[in-house]
């Protein structure tokens, strides 16, 4: 018998335990849907109903950290424009949960900001970059000055010493500069990851599709360009949420959930059917295994990779249920981004002369 | 007994970790200032789930001894060897 600390692959094993046994340790809180940029293809839709209050926000903190979970991700919106951001996380912290903050990062330029996050000992900061250069990310969060003041965030963040993820979600504005984004990245001494797919707005809109890359873009990104761009990591072949060899498409309902500022829970951010209000509730212990929502979604989700594996393309599919009944009204639909990714990935593990059980 | 005293003999988790229990298999530790999640066994997460500062070595000891069924000098042992290797880890207050 030995208490003593491990490492690798059982952590492995106990993410692959906690997801098939729908143990949820992340979950993710939209804040507030305030913002101080314009992306065009946020898919954030306000509904024109009261957010919660300070007090309310705090009794969800207390029923999320009594659910035991271990991942408190505060976004938004932008979570920092909330006015009361700092008490929100420092509470969310007192409870005993590991803080994520996904940011714009706009409002960290201000080393004052920096030094206050930094009190908060956060896990990560997660930043949105959209290009490499201050005209292609200012087109797109369409606020002039937004990638200085982004940029000058995330060395802020990195002189206090705290780990910063950027993200890109790929556009047609910015596909072409992918490349520069990464070395931008690896000068800042961040991990980078690039998003292929730009997703309907939450109230149905396919408005930010108008923005998605084109086919030809995709085609070689997946085919030619993915692993240099990723230090040599391969395409993935099943969604980042989903525990490896599971019967599930992803984690919605299952690894983690969302909270929106109104306190509707949500399968995950992306699968937008409400569970139940946190604040109609006593605790998540009440609705976790028995809500039918969750049941529904965590059934299509297995019944979504069973489908996917029959499809020609199908051990190479990434795919998202929220935007399929999004884009093409079905949570099973295949979406036109998710199928030509799927052939993209099967070409280049086909180049690459990897089986579907190698890599 | 001064306060450094009191840290030896009724240990407590540091304050900056957050931690679960993960079924029977395990839990996670996730060290936030350094972005590090280390994993732990059964007994280690039940020991560190325990470290509360209300406790003492012994007290830890019984409740390992009693939960996993070992002798209690076993237990003791393997209780001091994990604390040690959580105070070098930097996961004890």
């Amino acid at each position: 018998m030995s208490g003593a600390a491990e490492q690798v692959s059982p952590y492995n094993r106990l993410l692959e335990k906690a997801f098939a046994d729908a143990i949820p340790l992340t979950a993710q809180f939209e804040l507030t849907f305030r913002c101080n940029h314009l992306c065009t293809f946020c898919y954030n839709s306000p509904d024109g109903r009261r957010e919660m209050t300070t007090p309310q926000i705090f009794e969800t903190l207390r029923k999320i950290a009594d659910f035991g979970v271990l991942y408190l991700t505060l976004t938004g919106g932008e979570a920092l424009c909330h006015k009361d951001f700092f008490k929100i996380a420092a509470e969310g912290r007192r409870l005993g949960m590991a803080l994520r903050i996904y940011t714009n990062g706009y409002l960290l330029a201000d080393p004052a900001m920096v030094r206050r996050v930094a009190d908060l000992k956060p896990f990560e900061v997660e930043i949105s970059v959209h290009g490499a250069r201050p005209e292609t990310h200012d087109a797109l969060t369409r606020i002039k000055g937004s990638f200085a003041k982004t940029i000058q965030g995330i060395k802020n963040l990195r002189e206090e010493g705290i780990k910063v993820q950027l993200k890109c979600p790929i556009t047609k504005l910015n596909q072409n500069e992918l490349f520069e984004i990464r070395d931008l990245a690896d000068s800042l001494k961040c991990h980078m990851t690039f998003d292929a797919v730009i997703t309907p707005k939450d109230d149905g809109s396919l408005d930010p599709l108008a923005l998605r890359p084109d086919d030809d873009f995709l085609t070689k990104y997946w085919g030619e360009w993915y692993m240099e761009l990723h230090h040599g990591k391969l395409p993935p072949r099943q969604n980042h949420c989903a525990a490896p060899g599971t019967e599930a498409n992803c984690g919605t309902g299952r690894s983690g959930f969302t909270i929106d500022p109104y306190g509707d829970i949500l399968p995950c951010v992306a699968f937008r059917r409400a569970v139940a209000n946190i604040l109609e509730i006593d605790s998540l212990n009440d609705i976790w295994e028995s809500s039918p929502v969750l049941n529904e979604v965590r059934g299509i989700s297995v019944e979504a990779r069973t489908r996917l594996n029959e499809h020609e393309d199908g051990k190479y599919f990434t795919f998202c249920m929220g935007v399929a009944e999004k884009q093409v009204g079905d949570p099973l639909g295949i979406y036109p981004q998710a199928a030509l990714n799927a052939k993209s990935i099967r070409r280049s593990y086909e180049l690459l002369q990897i089986g579907e059980r190698q890599g | 007994m001064n306060a450094a005293d009191t840290a030896s003999t009724h240990p407590r988790r540091h304050p900056d970790t957050a931690f679960r229990k993960i079924g029977d298999e395990g839990g996670l530790v996730v060290l936030p200032g350094r972005a590090e999640v280390k994993v732990l066994n059964p007994v280690g997460i039940a020991i560190f789930s325990q470290l509360d500062g209300s406790k003492d070595i012994e007290t830890l000891a019984a409740a390992v001894a009693e939960e996993f069924d070992v002798e209690l000098a076993s237990a003791r042992e393997d209780v001091m060897k994990f604390l040690e290797d959580l105070k070098q880890d930097g996961m004890l207050a």
